[in-house]
């Protein structure tokens, strides 16, 4: 799939092809803009890899490194909620006039990208409304709201999550998921020694 | 598909219609069963000198351009063709700041394909033919495992990667099976590291070390002789591990006397003598950082020794232990350490008599800081300060990027070396400069 991610500085979008394998494999190639094209990040469970275009070397990177304005690596690459953190229903509220649960997600590791999400979600189809991301601190870094739900192969999704940042509200990266497509790959396509070729 | 773009005037639309025709030709050669693309950049540098030369401060210490044009053809899935040429002309040396005419005729202007092969890219097997690079080791600011392909040092280590590495022709082949990976590659004509030549800013030799008024260096380009090497990965969970071997001619020079008239002009001819190089690399993620080790011994590499301004030179091994770390982003801060140690067996054995001494610094421990800072994605900065705890020279290169456009960015840097005048970066003191440059990127 495409990911395009549009910041509120009214910079070129940043676009990243998105290929994912399992719960915890995931390689992403930024396409644009063109001074940032051909940027590799390999995720394979916990650990993240880099691929400079031209440097040819594949380099090791803090899995919490962040990727671009205010969206992290692992908000384009991996957003299995349910891998990665055990969910606790702490009630419920209306959110823009829908009634929502709200279930307090806790990292089961701190490998993963926030050590806590609060996330709502629709009562009547379980669709995500919007969620709150923490630091280890219990520090509110950011929140995200979910929209433009689409079926794909077979599976509600939503394909629009606008990021705001909790420190300067105006900062927003609207993060938007096109053109998803049921590919096979080969075992090697997230094999770090792969990455150059 | 309109060719005239109308976004702003530096988006650069000549190369980008003449590689659309390129890309158009090939395309339509083959009843378009090949998919082109290409991808280029433009880049302008000017500098100052931050040192005194001939008693004049602030002259200018680069005028630069670079061009780099690479073509992509994929001919199918598995098959596909990188074409790249790169053209640089360096305006400084027409000024007469003491450069030398053979420096002038040697680094001003060059025109020349870098990457070009064919590759084939299977299941797990993996191969390309061809000018290429092939880079091991993720050390930082430096490359100490990344030794197959030579560099490019005529104007210091404060550039991109993709401009330092000389692609070289060869034969790379890797098997890959997920936990375990082979690689293995095989250099058909074996080049060697551009050293900045003397009267160059970033020369490390001066006439004056060897109580000559003139000194002239005559490279050594190429090698008949064929190289190769290999390497093993294991990965799992959280680490990676490989171990290489590599049978190879040193990418360094040593220097041998070829014409001396004493006091007024000395001719030296750069050496690349074979060795044998054993390494283990490693990676692993622990406390939310990226940990990266490098170890090698390089078996019976040869080094220049100076006695009495007389050049000799001696056969050691040597080991080399590295240890990198990048800590987590703090407030879109990034830091990075690094720490080295260079042992070499005869020097530290003390097998070198007392009156020679290396014409470069042996045996030295080099600390490194990384510091990046990307506070959004218009602006970046970026640290690097290397010191040599041996001999005490020092090298900081700050670079402040501003992008205008995602085709343009503005970049404002310096590369300051310092350090007693004997020190191996203190020797470069005359290449410490700041500059400004304009990097332009397009693609298709």
């Amino acid at each position: 799939m495409i990911a395009k991610v549009v910041t509120s500085k009214g910079n070129a979008p940043a676009i990243y092809k998105v290929d994912v394998s399992g719960d915890s494999d995931s390689l992403v190639e930024q396409t644009s803009p063109d001074r940032d094209a051909g940027r590799k990040f390999l995720m394979k469970e916990y650990d993240l890899f880099l691929l400079a275009p031209g440097s040819k070397r594949t380099v090791r990177i803090p899995f919490s490194e962040r990727l671009t304005g205010e969206v992290a690596t692992g908000d384009i690459s991996r957003t299995n909620f349910a891998v990665d953190y055990e969910p606790t229903l702490i009630g419920e509220e209306k959110i823009k006039n829908k009634k929502c649960f709200k279930l307090e997600l806790k990292a089961k590791n701190n490998k993963v990208t926030y050590s806590k999400i609060e996330y709502w979600v629709e009562k009547t189809n379980f669709l995500p409304v919007q969620s709150r991301f923490y630091a280890l601190s219990g520090k509110l870094l950011k929140s995200a709201e979910y929209g433009d739900f689409k079926k794909v192969g077979g599976r509600t999704l939503f394909t629009k999550t606008i990021i705001r940042d909790a420190l300067n509200k105006e900062k927003t990266s609207i993060l938007i998921y096109a053109k998803h497509k049921k590919e096979t790959f080969d075992a090697n396509h997230f094999n770090k020694e792969a990455m150059g070729f | 598909m309109p060719i005239i773009s109308t976004k702003r005037p530096w988006d650069f639309n000549v190369p980008r219609l003449s590689a659309l025709l390129v890309a158009s030709l090939l395309t339509n050669s083959s009843a378009n069963a090949l998919d082109a693309s290409f991808e280029g950049d433009f880049l302008t540098q000017w500098g100052v000198a931050t040192e005194k030369i001939n008693e004049k401060a602030w002259t200018p210490a680069s005028q630069r351009f670079l061009g780099r044009f690479a073509q992509n053809i994929l001919i199918n899935s598995n098959w596909s063709v990188k074409f790249e040429l790169r053209t640089f002309a360096e305006g400084v040396y027409s000024e007469s700041n003491g450069y030398s005419e053979w420096l002038r005729a040697e680094d001003a202007t060059e025109a020349k394909v870098r990457d070009a092969y064919l590759q084939y890219k299977g299941k797990s097997l993996f191969l390309r033919a061809g000018n290429q690079q092939l880079a091991w080791g993720e050390a930082l600011g430096a490359f100490d495992s990344d030794r197959i392909n030579p560099k490019d040092l005529r104007w210091g280590f404060a550039r991109d990667l993709t401009d330092l590495r000389i692609p070289v022709p060869m034969i790379t082949a890797k098997y890959l099976m997920d936990w375990v990976n082979i690689e293995a590659f095989s250099v058909l004509a074996p080049r060697f590291d551009l050293v900045a030549l003397p009267t160059s800013r970033h020369s490390f030799l001066k006439a004056s070390d060897f109580n000559f008024s003139s000194l002239k260096v005559l490279r050594e380009r190429s090698k008949s002789g064929t190289e190769f090497g290999g390497k093993i990965n294991f990965n799992g969970s959280g680490w990676d591990v490989s171990l290489y071997s590599m049978s190879y001619f040193d990418r360094s020079p040593i220097y041998k006397t070829n014409l001396a008239f004493p006091t007024s002009y000395l001719e030296l001819q750069e050496q690349h003598k074979p060795l044998q190089t054993y390494g283990l690399l490693w990676s692993a993620e622990a406390l939310s950082t990226a940990f990266r080790g490098e170890f090698y011994q390089h078996h019976k590499r040869n080094y220049n020794s100076i006695a009495n301004s007389a050049l000799s030179s001696f056969a050691s091994d040597s080991t080399v232990f590295l240890l990198s770390m990048t800590l987590p982003s703090w407030k879109k801060l990034t830091v990075s350490v690094q720490g080295s140690k260079e042992d070499v067996a005869k020097v530290k054995a003390k097998r070198v008599s007392d009156a020679e001494s290396a014409l470069f610094e042996l045996d030295s421990t080099l600390a490194l800081l990384r510091l990046d800072y990307s506070p959004n994605s218009t602006h970046s900065l970026s640290i690097n300060v290397s010191r040599n705890l041996t001999d005490k020279g020092q090298f900081l290169w700050a670079e402040w990027i501003y992008v205008l456009s995602g085709k343009l960015e503005f970049r404002l840097g310096t590369e300051l070396y310092s350090g007693p005048n004997d020190s191996f970066l203190g020797k470069a003191k005359e290449a410490s400069q700041i500059y400004v440059l304009m990097k332009s990127y397009f693609k298709g």
